[in-house]
């Protein structure tokens, strides 16, 4: 780049990027803290120590472990299904992967309503054998499961791709099972990428709203996840707490963030 | 014999990779497949190694029809042209592969493994290096890796898909003699693909030539090279000169149905003008490109209006472009679409039998 503007025009460039994420992300981010605490530590304790609010991280962390455990053991197999084999309808199944990262969440939990809920096909069936899907954990899971399931099979197609299947062939010809061959030759290969697509997908699990929010029928203390419960303390003018709840978003986010950089870097450097 | 095709054919899609391919290898073999690229060879590999399953056709192993035998359990080894080594394991751990799985399922004494490996390990001379990883070594020690591995868990056949194509010229020569007497040594029957001629010449027992997914001969290299079966494979092996007025030459007639010669470089002498021991039978040639080859020099003639390839050996001196010389032709292979027949030079026998 350097040949084409001048170091002025990079330095330009570099405070511009910076000046945008100190304004759009680190500023909101400190301000959620802060306002949080803006009653002190005693405030913030009881906020956070609710038990709505605590039954509401349980649900989120239960619902986010489902979609994780979920959407890696579908993430393998997909990647495994459109990387090593050839069928009819490949590149269908490939583009379909990617509907929730185009689709609108509110669209996705609407559909559950469509199929689960009262007005839904399913419906019958499910009244059949007494359970609830919709307004229920079973219906934010589903929604959760949906919107992040693209991201493990699109961190590993890329990756299976670029390895081939020379390795797998070899091991098969010397004896070697599906299980042994995918945990011995095929897992080292991608584990890096595993992880990294496993946290993307736990971010967003974390964070859901919009297909959750349709689903849940916001039940206090029932069906609300944490976001659904901050939105709630918000629209009831409980500024303070609305903060201090968020602020758990938050930290886990910065956790994430942090794992994030620890796996993308172990990650390339095994490729070097 | 020991592996055998029958009618084999396989398809991708509309194309038709294998064309009714039938031949047999005996036990303890070697077996070059040689020819162009595109024309099915690494298919042929892989249809026996059960990696491709043939659409018609059956492949016997041993005796047994192993159509619907899986890759794991056919007992095959394969050395792949890029190797395929275990990047994320170290050499004693890649040739330990096989082995380990075998251990597994026999439930028999895992004490053993790092005896045999080690015993691999020497047979292919890497001692030493057990504990580095594919990365870290050269062509020709991933080369002797992929072979060790593959040999490891003593499969019934040895495949081979290229195994020299990644190696530069020196140590392919060296490593060509290598494969040949390990194969020996250990006596499995084995087969590899090239598309070098002198590579296949000189590890083979006998050569298959493949061209456009069928099989144009099969053959010991002599009779291969001294006996082509098919056009192509009179095209293919040496390096040739093709003429379409073969009868301007002295001492060939046409022959009806024949309009193309293929000419090899040691069925052409050639004299200078002042001393031409059969002046009845020579044509005038006039050097138009000369090559240094370093123990021969590669001449591309005009005789009559054609080119001929022919090398000088380099005791009367070299030559260069524009040289002129008196050609003789005592031989060539007159093919059409089907046939090839050899033709001698009628005029040495008939004139002047005191010479020959
Ligand atoms: N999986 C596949 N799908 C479609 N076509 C294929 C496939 N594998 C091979 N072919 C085609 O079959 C033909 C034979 O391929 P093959 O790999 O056997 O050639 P080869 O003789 O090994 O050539 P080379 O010397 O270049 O390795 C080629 O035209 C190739 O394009
Ligand atoms: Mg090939």
């Amino acid at each position: 780049m350097r040949e084409y503007s001048g170091n002025i025009g990079k330095n330009a460039l570099i405070i511009l990027c910076f000046l945008f994420i100190v304004i759009m992300l680190l500023i909101p981010l400190i301000s959620v803290l802060a306002y949080a605490l803006r009653q002190g530590w005693a405030v913030f304790w009881e906020a956070i120590s609710d038990p709505y609010a605590l039954k509401a991280l349980k649900l989120t962390l239960v619902t986010t472990v489902w979609a994780l455990v979920i959407n890696t053991v579908f993430g393998i197999f997909a990647a495994w299904a459109l990387t090593r084999y050839r069928f009819r309808g490949q590149h269908i199944i490939e583009t379909l992967i990617d509907i929730p990262f185009a689709m609108s969440p509110v669209i996705a939990g609407l559909v559950f309503i469509l199929v689960f809920g009262r007005i839904g096909w399913a419906y019958p069936i499910l009244q059949q054998w007494d359970l609830k899907v919709v307004f229920a954990v079973p219906g934010i899971i589903l929604a959760t499961v949906f919107v992040t399931f693209p991201f493990v099979s699109r961190e590993l197609i890329p990756l299976m791709n670029a390895q081939g299947t020379d390795e797998e062939e070899a091991a098969a010809l010397m004896g070697a099972g599906t299980f042994h061959i995918f945990s011995k030759i095929t897992l080292p290969h991608i584990r890096w990428g595993l992880l990294y697509g496993m946290i993307l997908c736990t971010a967003r699990a974390l964070g859901e709203f919009g297909a959750v929010s349709v689903v849940s029928g916001h039940l206090r203390g029932k069906t609300n996840t944490l976001p659904l419960h901050i939105e709630i303390l918000f629209s009831e003018f409980k500024l303070t707490s609305a903060f201090a709840v968020s602020s758990i978003l938050v930290v886990l986010a910065i956790i994430i963030l942090i794992l994030k950089n620890i796996v993308q870097r172990k990650g390339k450097s095994e490729v070097q | 014999m020991f592996v055998e095709l029958e009618k084999v054919n396989k398809t991708f899609g509309s194309f038709q990779a294998l064309k009714d391919v039938s031949f047999g290898i005996e036990q303890g073999k070697i077996v070059g497949l040689l020819g162009p690229s595109g024309s099915g060879k690494t298919t042929i590999l892989r249809s026996l190694a059960g990696l491709e399953f043939p659409d018609s056709g059956i492949i016997r192993i041993a005796g047994r029809a192993v159509n619907d035998v899986p890759a794991r359990e056919r007992g095959v080894g394969f050395v792949f042209q890029s190797y395929a080594l275990f990047r994320y394991m170290t050499v004693f751990d890649n040739i330990a592969f096989g082995l380990s799985v075998k251990k597994k399922k026999n439930g028999a004494e895992r004490g053993q493994i790092p005896e045999r490996v080690h015993e691999l390990i020497n047979l292919v001379g890497l001692k030493g290096m057990e504990k580095r990883y594919p990365a870290q070594l050269s062509g020709g020690q991933r080369q002797r890796v992929a072979f060790a591995r593959a040999l490891a868990p003593q499969p019934q056949v040895l495949l081979l898909d290229e195994p020299f194509a990644a190696i530069d010229a020196k140590v392919r020569k060296e490593l060509r003699t290598w494969l040949r007497e390990m194969i020996n040594r250990v006596g499995i029957t084995s087969i590899f693909v090239t598309h070098d001629q002198d590579e296949a010449i000189e590890v083979a027992d006998d050569i298959v030539i493949v061209n456009e997914g069928g099989i144009e001969q099969k053959g010991s290299p002599a009779e291969i090279y001294q006996h082509p079966a098919t056009p192509f494979a009179a095209r293919f092996i040496g390096q040739s000169s093709e003429l379409t007025d073969y009868s301007r030459l002295h001492g060939f007639l046409p022959i009806a149905g024949f309009h193309q010669a293929v000419i090899r470089p040691e069925f052409v002498h050639i004299f200078r003008p002042d001393a031409d021991p059969y002046p009845n039978s020579t044509d005038d040639g006039l050097v138009e490109q000369a090559y240094f080859r370093g123990s021969v020099q590669e001449l591309h003639l005009n005789v009559c209006g054609q080119r001929i390839i022919v090398n000088n050996a380099l005791d009367d001196g070299l030559l260069s472009s524009g040289d002129r010389l008196r050609v003789l032709v005592s031989r060539m292979f007159l093919v059409n679409e089907r046939e090839v027949r050899l033709a001698e030079n009628a005029s040495l026998r008939d004139v002047n039998p005191v010479f020959i």
